[in-house]
């Protein structure tokens, strides 16, 4: 054994023994996880009534902004029901939203939807599920919070198609609903063209990022998030 | 397949961890949850040192270490009698780790990390598996517990000093010795180190330890082999 080998064995013992002191040092205290409770999603009811099962622990995310997606007009009989305009008032102090905000809040929203990948512990897509993503007037997928986006994993409610610990890829994306897929089948197509274009020298969320931007029509925004689900 | 002498190896920071891990073992998720929130917040911080602080890409490395360990788990490829459960967590995540850097360089890159001074070592295709490697750390953990008579206090020290990256010039100044008295102990107590490893089945292949200028030999990766079976193909990932 020549002497690097040796050091890089030694630094691995090192690093167990902090490793070790760490898991000593929590040991008994109570989980952060297991008494979180999720902030606030009633604005994207969609998902409710289904139960919130998992321990989401850690996680990855990539986000591409492919090009510069205008927000569309609301089409008659759109994607989205309309949303109530923002009620003009007088201004009283600091609750009044700036103009820039309220110029937002009036825009329509940007329809979206999610790709729910569940891979194996090589990295293959075991299968696919297709979610709406509901946005808000105004919001970029880059303003959509995390765990909003891994709510397929919740929504699953213990039913997945993954059994045991595995890692949830999660390609949201949001652009005109002209470009998004429309159907079980354009969905599984566009599932099929990420997985099978990504580099398959990595299986990291950037990875499935760059694919799902070759994928997609001009002015579809893509973010990529993983997790692991621990069931 | 080599053994460590110890046929439990050094703790899992007492009996607890030992016991989760067995219950894990057996498929219960409240044990692996349990196991992950213990063991996953140092491992991620690992892997955050290792990838030079890409947060990233520790997540995603994190991710895949504990899919493999429950892999390992339904497989049976882990043996509680081999290795500790964090060595063992350790290993497959420093085996993922590595395999990322080999994945996302090219040949030439490869060769100029490898002789970089804080890049991936070879460990030979015995070690790349996740017990074997395990074993491996926990011999040498061992070995600096003092579990080893061959190993003098002076000897732990300076592994010590190694394990922690301190330089010669360092120690030399910590320990009020000259930079090539510490350099004289440091080659001493590697020697027997790696004499205790090859008695465990880690052996050297020969020409390699202590070569003057640090030079590797062309295939790190096959500088170090030990007896026995190989490696257990159902060893994940």
């Amino acid at each position: 054994m020549n002497d690097r080998q040796l050091h890089e064995l030694l630094r691995m013992a090192a690093e167990v023994e902090e490793i070790e002191a760490h898991a000593s040092s929590i040991a008994g205290q109570v989980s952060p996880w297991t008494n979180a409770r999720r902030p606030n999603t009633l604005q994207r009811a969609v998902w409710g009534g289904l139960s919130v099962a998992a321990a989401i622990a850690i996680g990855a995310g990539t986000f591409i902004t492919l090009r510069p997606a205008p927000l569309q007009p609301s089409a008659p009989g759109g994607d989205l029901a309309a949303l109530p305009q923002p009620t003009v008032t007088e201004p009283v102090g600091a609750d009044v939203p700036p103009p820039a905000a309220m110029a937002m809040t009036s825009q329509p929203a940007t329809p979206g939807m999610l790709l729910a990948i569940y891979q194996d512990v090589l990295g293959a897509a075991r299968c696919v599920q297709i979610w709406p993503l509901p946005m808000n007037p105004g919001e970029s997928l880059a303003d959509v919070a995390r765990f909003d986006l891994l709510q397929p994993d919740d929504a699953m409610g213990g039913v997945s198609c993954a059994t045991g610990p595995h890692r949830l890829l999660v390609v949201a994306l949001a652009g005109p609903s002209s470009s998004l897929p429309d159907s079980d089948e354009s969905a599984e197509a566009l599932a099929s063209c990420i997985t099978s274009s990504r580099d398959m020298c990595s299986e990291a969320p950037s990875s499935y990022a760059s694919a799902a931007a070759a994928c997609v029509p001009p002015g579809v925004s893509v973010r990529v998030e993983s997790t692991l689900v621990l069931r | 397949m080599p053994h460590t002498q110890d046929a439990h190896g050094p703790s899992d920071s007492g009996e607890a961890l030992a016991a989760i891990a067995r219950r894990a073992a057996a498929g219960d998720h409240a044990a692996f949850d349990t196991l992950f929130r213990r063991i996953g917040p140092a491992v991620r911080r690992m892997l955050v040192g290792r990838t030079r602080g890409n947060e990233h890409l520790a997540d995603d490395l994190s991710q895949r270490t504990w899919a493999g360990l429950w892999q390992s788990f339904q497989t049976n490829a882990y043996d509680s009698s081999r290795s500790a459960i964090t060595t063992y967590v350790y290993a497959i995540a420093y085996r993922t780790w590595l395999h990322s850097v080999r994945q996302s360089t090219s040949g030439i890159e490869r060769e100029t990390i490898r002789l970089g001074e804080s890049d991936p070592v070879g460990l030979g295709p015995d070690l790349e598996s996740s017990s074997d490697l395990a074993s491996a750390i926990d011999a040498v953990r061992g070995a600096l517990q003092g579990r080893e008579n061959d190993l003098s206090d002076e000897d732990r020290d300076m592994l010590r000093a190694i394990a922690a990256g301190e330089s010669d010039r360092a120690i030399a100044k910590r320990l009020g010795l000259a930079p090539s008295t510490v350099n004289a102990r440091k080659q001493t107590a590697m020697g027997k180190l790696s004499r205790i490893l090859a008695r465990k089945g880690f052996r050297a292949e020969e020409a390699e330890r202590g070569s003057p200028s640090g030079k590797q030999p062309t295939d790190p990766a096959a500088a170090i082999a030990h007896p026995g079976t190989r490696p257990s193909a159902k060893d994940t990932p």
